[in-house]
Order: C-alpha cells, then structure tokens, then sequence
C-alpha cells in the first residue's frame, strides 16, 4: 500500500496547466450577467465585422466590473451603465479584442478587426488548449472552414493536406472508406495508426460525424504527445465537436447530393479473341501447345449470338455512378450560463460496385453549464449508426483471390452475366486455372453481407474551482459498441449459354447463414488539476493528473446450414452444422501525468511534461514506463528590437524533445498460449488436439519513440506571408516486432521482442500568403515535407517478408530482389552474360550479377525500391469576390514505388486478364526495342517474374484532391425570409490525377501485391448551408 | 457542499487504482504453457495434435504426394503450384519454392509437438500404462517426421527436446547418418509400447508394424539412392 500511496502522492503534488488567457476567446465570464447593478444610463449599439457583417454573440463587457452582456443576431446589445466615464470591452473569438471609452449615450457602432493571422488562434492541446502563439512543440491543426462542405465519408479523410501527415485513403468501400494516417513516416513494425481522442477520449474517427467536428489537431513531436505516453507514439489527433455558443438560438443546415464513379481503373484487353490470340502467344513462347484451338477462335469471330460470343468488360458491368447524399441538421444556442448543441446527420451513400451501399446515421450532443461561479458541468453524447450491406462474397479487396473485387479483376471477356434467358450464365470456354466462373453479378445480386455497428460516447464532465487558484476537472466517459454482421451464402445456378445446362455455381461456400455479434465497452476516467498564476511578467501554469482505462471487448459468432432456399436469411432456418465461436477480452491501462509551463512576459517560452503509464498487455515488472519531454520557445519579435517592425510580424523558435510509447501488441504476448483446434480423427471420431502455436519473450515491453524537435515561426507583413519550418530527428528504440523463429524451433510463431531501431528524420515547410486585392481575396497556400526512413539497429538481423526486407541501413519493408537491366536480344548475348537460368531466352530479363560470381541467384538480390514515400506536398488556392469563393486543394506523394504481382498485374495470372500493352508493346524479334520483355503467362515462366525491379513501379502522384465554389447569397436577399445565411456550392473531389502508375489508383496500400482494390470515388456534388 | 466535494476528490484519487495490481490480467480461452499438462486428457490433446501435424502442407495433406508426383514426369502442374514446376526444371530453391519449405517446416512443427510431449507427459497424473503407449505412439510419430528430413534433405538439425528458441534456433545440421540412427532408435523403442493393433476409436494410432521385418533389410530409398536399413523384428 505504501508504494501506492506514494504514486498517488505524486501525481496529486505536481500539479496542474493550462488555461490559456487571452481576451480573443472568454467565453464563460460573465458572472454574474444580469445588468441591474447600473440603473443609471442606458446605452446600446451594434457591433459588426469588418466586411460590414453583424456579428451576434460578442461579449460586450464593462471594464473593471463582472457585467456585460452579448450581441444579439443582428449584432445589436444594449447597456445599462453608471454615469460618467466607463470603458466598454468588446471581445470575440477569431476578432481583435477593442476596448471603447463611454462618456455620453450615444449609440455605438463598433466594427471589430480579424485578428491579425493565426495569433488570436487556440489550438487543442493534450488536456487543454493553448494560444497558439505560446505552443513550444509542433503541431497542425485545421478548423471546420478547411473541412465545409467536403463530401469527406469519413473524418480520417480530412487530415488530408496537414504538413507532416500522410493521408493514403486505399479503399472506396461504403462504410468502410477510411483513410491510413501516418504522421512523420513509420516509425514501427507494428501498426502505425495514432491515437485518436474524440473530446479527450480514445475513439475511432470512422465514427465521428464529419460535420460535427469543430477543429482537428495533430501532436507530432514529443512535447505535444508525450503527455499521452504509451500510445502516443504514432502521433495523437485530437478531435473537438461543436458547441454552442452563447447568444441567439440558431438552427445550421447543410446537405448535399451528388454522383460517384470509380476514379481510376486499370485498362485491360476486353476482346475475346485478342485475349486468346495472345494467351496462345504467351504459351507458343513458353513452349506449350495452345489453349484455344483455331477451330474455336474461327467459330468465335464469325459467331454473332452475344450471349455465346461476347465481348464483355467486367468493369463496365460491375461498376456504376452511384448516388451520394448527406444532411446534417444542428440546433445550437445558450445563454452566458448554459450553452448547448444537437445535431443530428444522415449519409445514404451507394457504392461504385452494384448491389452495395451504406447508411449513417450519427447524433452529437453537447451541453456545458455553470451552475455556480465555482461549478461547471458539461456531457456529451456522440451516437454513429451504419448500415453497411454488400454482396455475402464481400467485396473488400483483403479477400484477395476470394473476395468479389477479386473476381472482378478476373474476369474475363469469354465469360457473360446472363444467358440468353435471363438467367445467371456459366462459362463454356475452359480457362485453366479458372475452371470455376464464379459469375461476379450473381454473387453480387444473391445473397448479402450485412454489418451493423453502433458505437456510442458518453462523457461527463465537471470542473470545480477550487481555493488558491487550482481548479479541479473530471472526465467519466464510456464508448460502448455493439455490431451484428451477417452473411446469408446464397446457392446459384449457371447456366451454359452454349449447352444450356444447368450446374450451381461451384468453389463458393455453401449456401447458409453466419452471423456476428460484437460488443466493447471503454471506460475512461480522468482526473486533472490545473493551475495558473500571472506573477508580474512571470506566467506558470501547471497540470497534474491521473487516468484508467479499462477496454473489455467481445465477440459471439453463429452459423448454420441446410437452408431451402436463398431467401430465408435467420440462423433458426436452417437444420444442418449449427456451429459456434466467440470470446472475450480484458486490457487496462493506469497512467499518471503532469505538465509545467512557464513563460516570461509571453517572450521567453518554456514547458515540461511527463506521463507514467502501465499497460496489462505487459507481464509485472515490465508495466510501467515513463516518457517525459521539454520544450522551449523565443518569440523574438516580441523583443523591442523587432517590436512593431512592419516587415517581420511575427517570429518565434521552437525547439523540444521527448519520449513516447507503443505497446500495440496482441494480448497476453508475454505467455505461452496452448491452441486448440489441432484435431485428428481417429476410427471416425475428431478428437481434439492441442499444441503450443507460439513462443513467447515474457521481457517484452513498449517501444520508445524519442523525437527533437526543432522549428521557426516567421510572420512577414503584418502576418500576410507565414512560414513555418520544423526539423524533426524521430528515433523509435526497442522496436517491437513479431520476429519469425526458423522452423526447426518446432515451426512455432515468433515471439513479440523488442528487437531494434529506426529513425525518421525530416523537415516540413508550410507557407501561406494571405492578401486582398480590392473586392478580391486570395490565399495560397503550399506545405511540404520530407522523410527519410532508416533501420539503424536490428541487432544484426534480417527480416525478410515476401519480397520486401527489413534490414540495418535501409528504410523499413524495402522491396528486395534482383536488379532488372535490360532486356536479351540474342542468344550470343545469353551466352557472353552470367548465367541466368537453363531456360534463358532472348526476349527475357537480364538480370545483373552483383556478387560477380558469374550466376545470378538469391544472393544478387539488391534494394529495389521503397515503400514510404520521401515527399509529401499539398498546396491550397482560395480566391473570394464578393459573395463568391473558390477553394482548390491538391495532394501529392514523391519518391516512392510499389510492387505488383497480383492477377492483372502480370500477364495471365492464374487464367486472368492481360493489359493491352503486354500485346503490343512486348519483345518480339520483329520488336526488339519494346518496353517488356517477351510475353509469357505469369504462372507458367517463372523466369520473368521473379521478383526484379523491372516490375517496382513509380507511385508518385499529384492529385486534386478537391475544387469547390460557393456563392453566398447576399444579405439584403435573405433578411426579409429571416434567414441569416444561404450559400450555395458545388464541389468536386479527387477530380484529376497525374501519374504514371496506370494499372488502378495510385493512392494506394503501397506494400500490397495485388490491384485488387475497391476503387476509390471520383465524386461531384452541389448543396446548400442555411442558418436560420 | 465544498468539504463534501473534497472528500469525494480524496475518495476518487486513492479508489483508482494506483497499483500495479488493478493491471493484472489472466487470459480465460486458453491454457498457457504453465496451466497446462495436468490431466490425462491434457496429454491426450497434446498427442492429437501431434498426429495433426501429419495432414499438415508438404506431409501428407494438401494433396502433397499427389504434387510430389508432378515435379516427375507421371504428372503435370498447369499453374506451378508449390513451386513443384521449379523442381521440375531445376530453377528451385527456398526462395522461389513453397515445396522446399512446407515439408522442411511442418516436418519440425510434428517433431516440436512430439517433443514437447515426451518432455512434459511425465509430470501428468495418469495411468502409466497408458502414458507409456502415449510416449511410444510420440516416438513413431517423432521418426515419422524426421524421414522426410532425412530423405529429401540429406540432413537436418537433430532436435529431441521441447522446442527452445534460444537454444535451437542455430543449430546446424545433423548428417543424415545420425537422423537415420534416431529414427531406427525410436522406431524400435516405439514397438516395444505399442499394441499391435487398436479397435474403436482407437483405430488409426501407430501400431507395432505388422510387416516390420524378421531380419535386416531396407525399407525406403532416398531421392539419391541412400537406403533406409530397418533392423530385425524384436
């Protein structure tokens, strides 16, 4: 218990941060409001932007005393103040703060000014906000304008263009289109995901309502993210939801609708007979009899019966412009006690693949209110339903060769939907290695995978000002989860066009039902305590805190078969194989945290935090870690020299350093775990067996990032032209990896160990230029940043993974194989070359010798290519004219490549398609100067497709990403309807692309082998924002 | 109303779990290697899976004598796989060619379950009998997954105890004289244990061989003409 004791001590005696001050953003201090004290005079007035726009919701406070009042909806507020001299304070947030001298009653017309750049911005910080102009780490933060009216289907999507993070959305699939974030490169074998906290709680960003968030921010250096320890590693995103606002009640709506279509899809040849012209081709080089007869190609192109003799294009049937709508309704309001916001959303989105669509429905919820001048309490309620439904041979791409995506990417042009009577058709031409159809449109029209999930957040809070300044702040909240998935397998049958037989569909799981249900509960709990005193130019705040968590998840699966047909779809309907599986797991977490930050007349900035976090995932002993940071700041034009110098505005040096954790490891990684499910039957009866499946390293503990940090803010013209550089060295130490056992160690899985280091170093460079041209406003705006990823430490080993290595002195999952360097013209060239294979022939690679051993084997394997991309650049372009506004934003990677063996890929993969170049633009005698080497079938040669960088292809893209225009209707319009805002858009996303990566979507999972992907949606869209 | 709200803080602040304890978890859908092996069933289990490991890729299942017999003239691999084209053609080695290693690994994942066997069974309360013909069936087994080793690889490392990262994952390879020696070894300690043979549902489980022969002769020829010499009956 002592020890206990003290732990608790400590987190209680190192207390507590950050609020921020500054007039720019009170909004809770105008205790008590009412205004009866003053009976004297009474004075009112309205208050409006600078664009002349009236801004309700000021606050309009009397200097010296704790009264004031807000502006109305048409900016308007009225005083009743003593006699004589009184100073009137204007405040509100995004606004220069104004104070105004009263002497008489006159009205007041006050026009407040934007606050010069981003210096009045507030930015969320771990367990609080800062002014932005006092951070000393780095982060990267945008506001709900950057995300207005994107047709965003997941909130991951909208990270999208912040410096320093690599946003890669490789899936278009309803309901599941969310997008990888990784920020500052890799740093670990394991998963790289951040952590992402939805209103201080871990939750999934899938989850939250796009329109519902107020702002993101990204914590990418230690200072920021050490604060949330163990798993801050990756990053943290913070996300904040709306709230509302004291002032009028006020009711947003905006919807739009529009039309998806696949952004890019390979070319592949969809004629029959070039397809089996060339497959012929293919084998004849490989020395094999033909495939298809002459007697068949003849009877092919003479034949007219389509549904005999087709032509088809699996994409063009497959694939659809699909409809997209999305509404989002919010009541929003308060008083200077209690202000509140509900919003309620609807998105009802069909996918590019027929036959497959999802639905959300999402609530947000949020309420503070101060129920004394010393308690505040606050909840807050984020509900997200979706209903996502597709074919039961689900269509995402993980499925590979079993997924539908898969048989769409080989499909091939002999093969037809329906026979001639409308039924689902067969194949009749025999392909080898495709010897079952498996009528990608019937599987998409029977049958149906259905996922449900439901995932609520609850949180409450409350804040108690305490004595000596200290203020007290709890945090309960619980994420709760429940899905139900189902499969319901149909049985179908094909008829031949041909013969006209009738067979069901064969290789396809038998017809019955499996159903999925999942449930989780998370419940955090934190405590804070905070600080802050202003010492005449001395500033200290200070934070102290403690969490649990506490993370129970479980899962119950059923399934059934013996079903009398298709459209029974209940477990109960069935009578045959009743099976089940299900389970239950428990992880926590305890952590105690603190922050201290100091500054010197806002000029000389300094911070210190530390998180001791314990995770159950390790055995005792090995809990606990601690991750501490430091951080400082100079803003050296607040230095009299520079002080209101009109060319340099704003110049701030940041530097940090921290140390962060991962413990993303599977549970219970630190024992020996007896699997079962090892049967063996014995005169007819199972019995069931058991076995040791993995080893296990009961040391195993968290990785440690350690990230310095270095930046400069500069502000040139009064903040027109910004820049901001960072320089980041990211070292992740005791790496954890799965690392593989040889097999003579009983083929056991590798245990999780913490086996070595890799670094990231960097710099990012974002810059803004902001100005107005008469009624014309423009920005540009362009950040870039570069990565480069090294193993430094792995102990002397080799991880090797399918054709990519993990070694010292190289960036992580390199692609790894023999160098491509030209193609043989002759036999003489074969002979004078190394030897490459017996079966060597002009027309195949040349591979190059790089031991000089004179024979090219597995040890002239070289690095052949990198999977994480070097330079990531986005730019923004924004012009306003009057009501108008047009914002373009592109995005774009650098330097990175990808390896492609899948179907499709390669010519005639596993009986699949081709592209047409490997027709025309393959090395023939008659075509010795062409790009590819001879053709030949995939599965056939293995000499060609041995993994070489003469198959590493280039991934870079630039793509705009998204173009939007919107009109707002002008006010003089809308007054007489009540209406206070109308603006109308249309918008395009992922519009155009540049690359030469041809065969799909080059945003794409990079180390992946196959194209299979669900193609990711061009989509064009127009709608409207009211405010009532 | 103020003090009350301190006392709850205080109260709040020390229930939550400052220790270490609060962290402990258990795992309750599967045995670790320390809660296992107490029981008859629980060595039984660990048989089963032993014998599992015989339908594993590149043993028995899969197909795997089927595709044997494709890297040889008698049949023909349309879509190479296994890689047991690449054997055919001589282009093969453990990179290029899943056949190379399937046989390799899932010969050691029967050798490592065998072995584990044989290392724990005897802190298991049970009837010795019985746990004498499990140990015997685990030594059939155990030679069983080393004749592939020894035949087609010509060697491979001898491991005869519970499989142990540290200790095992460099060892070398054993000649194929000394694998030979080991399987002879257990097959004729197995027979001494087992039944001649099993009913029920039983049948199936290694039997004392019926046709193992009175004197010394050759039972199995290697890929390069080595011969497997069995010796006599006992």
């Amino acid at each position: 218990m002592l020890p206990t004791l003290k732990k608790c001590c400590l987190a209680a005696a190192c207390l507590a941060v950050t609020q921020y001050a500054g007039a720019a953003s009170i909004v809770y201090s105008y205790s008590p409001p009412v205004n009866h004290f003053f009976q004297d005079k009474k004075i009112g007035g309205t208050v409006a932007g600078a664009d002349g726009e009236k801004l309700p919701g000021v606050s309009v406070r009397v200097k010296g005393t704790s009264g004031g009042t807000l502006t109305a909806a048409d900016g308007s507020f009225s005083l009743q103040l003593p006699e004589g001299k009184t100073t009137l304070l204007f405040s509100y947030t995004g606004y220069q703060s104004q104070e105004i001298t009263v002497t008489g009653n006159a009205p007041l017309n006050i026009v407040l000014q934007l606050s010069a750049g981003e210096l009045g911005e507030v930015v969320v910080v771990g367990y609080g906000q800062q002014k932005k102009t006092s951070l000393t780490g780095s982060v990267a933060s945008l506001d709900q304008k950057a995300l207005a009216n994107r047709p965003i289907t997941n909130a991951s999507q909208a990270l999208q263009g912040l410096p320093g993070v690599h946003v890669n959305q490789t899936k278009g699939r309803p309901g599941a289109d969310g997008a990888n974030i990784r920020i500052r490169g890799v740093g670990t074998l394991n998963n790289s995901n951040p952590l992402v906290l939805v209103d201080g709680v871990e939750f999934p960003l899938n989850d939250v309502n796009p329109s519902d968030i107020e702002s993101i921010t990204v914590l990418k250096d230690a200072a920021s993210a050490a604060i949330y320890g163990n798993r801050a590693a990756n990053g943290v995103v913070l996300v904040k939801t709306k709230s509302g606002k004291a002032g009028k009640f006020r009711l947003d709506y905006n919807g739009y609708t529009g039309v998806q279509q696949a952004a890019q899809l390979p070319d592949l040849v969809t004629d029959a007979v070039t397809y089996m012209e060339g497959k012929n081709r293919a084998l004849a080089n490989e020395g094999k009899p033909a495939e298809y007869s002459q007697a068949l190609i003849d009877e092919y192109r003479v034949g007219a019966d389509p549904y005999i003799y087709p032509d088809t294009d699996w994409f063009g049937i497959m694939f659809r412009n699909a409809n997209i709508q999305e509404h989002n309704l919010r009541f929003s309001g308060g008083n200077e006690k209690t202000t509140f916001s509900v919003s309620l959303g609807y998105l009802d989105q069909d996918g590019i693949l027929i036959n497959s669509q999802a639905k959300k429905y999402a609530i947000n919820s949020n309420i503070n209110s101060e129920i004394s001048r010393k308690l505040r309490i606050g909840a807050n309620l984020i509900g997200t339903y979706w209903d996502s439904e597709e074919s039961a041979y689900t269509s995402d791409e993980s499925n590979g060769e079993g997924g539908l995506m898969g048989l769409i990417y080989r499909g091939l042009p002999m093969q037809v939907p329906y026979a001639q009577d409308g039924t689902y058709a067969d194949q009749w031409v025999r392909v080898p290695g495709h010897n079952f159809f498996r009528n990608p449109l019937a599987l998409a029209k029977e049958g149906f995978h259905q996922n449900i999930t439901f995932r609520a957040l609850s949180s409450l809070f409350l804040e108690y000002q305490l004595p000596f300044g200290i203020k007290y702040k709890t945090t309960l909240a619980a994420n709760l989860f429940y899905g139900r998935e189902k499969f319901a397998y149909p049985q179908i049958n094909l008829t031949n066009p041909k013969t006209g037989v009738i067979a069901p569909m064969g290789n396809i799981p038998a017809r019955g039902i499996s159903q999925t249900s999942r449930d989780g509960v998370n419940i955090t709990n934190f405590h804070t305590l905070t600080y802050e005193k202003q010492l005449g130019r001395h500033h200290l705040g200070g934070l102290a805190g403690f969490s649990v968590e506490r993370f129970n998840d479980g899962d119950f699966t059923a399934s059934n078969q013996g079903y009398l047909g298709n459209e029974i779809t209940e477990l109960n309907g069935g009578s045959t194989t009743p099976q089940v599986s299900g389970k239950s797991s428990l992880s926590k977490l305890a952590s105690y945290f603190g922050r201290v930050n100091y500054d010197y007349n806002g000029k000389y900035l300094a911070e210190a935090s530390f998180r001791y976090d314990g995770s159950s995932r390790f055995a005792s002993g090995h809990r606990w870690g601690f991750f501490p940071s430091l951080s400082a700041g100079w803003r050296i034009s607040e230095e009299n020299f520079l002080k209101g110098n009109n060319v340099l505005s704003n110049l701030k040096l940041r530097a940090s350093w921290g140390q962060l954790g991962n413990q993303n490891i599977p549970l219970f990684s630190y024992v020996d775990a007896v699997s079962i499910g090892r049967n063996y039957s014995f005169g007819g009866t199972i019995l069931s067996g058991a076995a040791v499946s993995q080893v296990s390293d009961p040391a195993v503990t968290w990785e440690t990032t350690t990230i310095t940090n270095a930046g400069l803010d500069i502000g040139l013209l009064r903040n027109k032209l910004t820049l901001e550089l960072d320089v980041f060295n990211k070292v992740t130490d005791d790496i954890l990896r799965q690392v593989s056992v040889p097999a003579q160690v009983g083929r056991l899985a590798g245990p999780y160990r913490n086996i070595g280091s890799v670094s990231n170093k960097g710099f990012e460079i974002t810059a803004a230029y902001t100005d107005r041209a008469g009624e014309l406003g423009y920005t540009i705006g362009a950040n870039l940043a570069y990565l480069k990823n090294k193993v430094t430490d792995l102990n002397g080993a080799i991880y090797y993974d399918g054709n990519t290595i993990t070694r010292e002195g190289t960036p992580i999952d390199a692609f790894y194989g023999l160098e491509a360097i030209g193609i043989f013209q002759s036999e003489d060239e074969i002979l004078k070359s190394p030897k490459q294979n017996t079966v060597t022939k002009p027309g195949d690679i040349k591979y190059r010798d790089t031991d000089k051993n004179n024979v090219i084997d597995n040890n002239d394997r070289v690095i052949i290519g990198n999977s994480i991309p070097e330079l990531t650049y986005s730019f923004t372009l924004g012009a306003t004219y009057k009501g108008l506004e047009l914002t373009a934003f592109f995005q774009g990677v650098q330097n990175v490549s990808t390896y492609l063996t899948g179907n499709l890929a390669q010519p005639y993969k596993n009986g699949a398609g081709v592209t047409p170049e490997w027709l025309t633009d393959s090395w023939t005698p008659e075509n010795p100067g062409a790009r590819l080497p001879r053709l030949t079938t995939a599965n056939g040669y293995p000499q060609n497709v041995q993994t070489s960088s003469f198959w590493v292809q280039d991934a870079s893209y630039l793509r705009l990403k998204n173009i939007q225009l919107s009109y707002n209707l002008p006010q003089q319009w809308l007054k007489a309807a009540g209406i206070q805002q109308l603006k109308v858009f249309v918008n395009a996303q992922n519009w155009v692309t540049f690359s030469d990566f041809k065969l799909g979507d080059p945003e794409r999972n990079l180390t992946k082998g196959n194209i299979i992907d669900y193609p990711i949606a061009r989509t064009a869209t127009a709608g409207i924002n009211l405010t009532l | 109303m103020k003090k009350q709200l301190f006392i709850y803080i205080a109260a709040g602040l020390l229930a939550s779990s400052c220790g270490d304890k609060f962290l402990d978890v258990d795992p309750t859908d599967r045995f670790t290697n320390d809660t296992y092996w107490k029981t008859r069933e629980h060595a039984e289990a660990a048989l089963t899976a032993t014998y599992a490991a015989l339908l594993e890729d590149g043993l028995y299942g899969s197909n795997t004598p089927v595709m044997y017999e494709t890297a040889s003239p008698n049949a023909y691999n349309y879509n190479n796989s296994g890689g047991f084209n690449n054997l055919a053609q001589g282009v093969h080695d453990a990179a290029n060619t899943a056949a190379v290693n399937n046989t390799w690994r899932n010969a050691y994942l029967g050798i490592g379950r065998a072995n584990t066997l044989l290392a724990r069974i005897d802190g298991v309360t049970m009837d010795e009998t019985l746990k004498k013909r499990f140990k015997a069936e685990a030594k059939f087994l155990r030679a069983v997954f080393y004749f592939p080793l020894w035949n087609l690889y010509n060697g491979a490392p001898l491991i005869l105890q519970e499989p142990d990262f540290a200790k095992h994952a460099t060892l070398p390879r054993n000649s194929a004289a000394s694998l030979q020696t080991q399987i002879l070894q257990d097959l004729s300690e197995a027979a001494a244990d087992l039944p001649l043979s099993y009913t029920g549902t039983d049948k199936g489980r290694a039997p004392k061989a019926p046709h193992w022969p009175s004197r010394p002769g050759y039972c199995c020829t290697a890929a390069d003409g080595r011969k497997l010499l069995m010796p006599p009956k006992r």
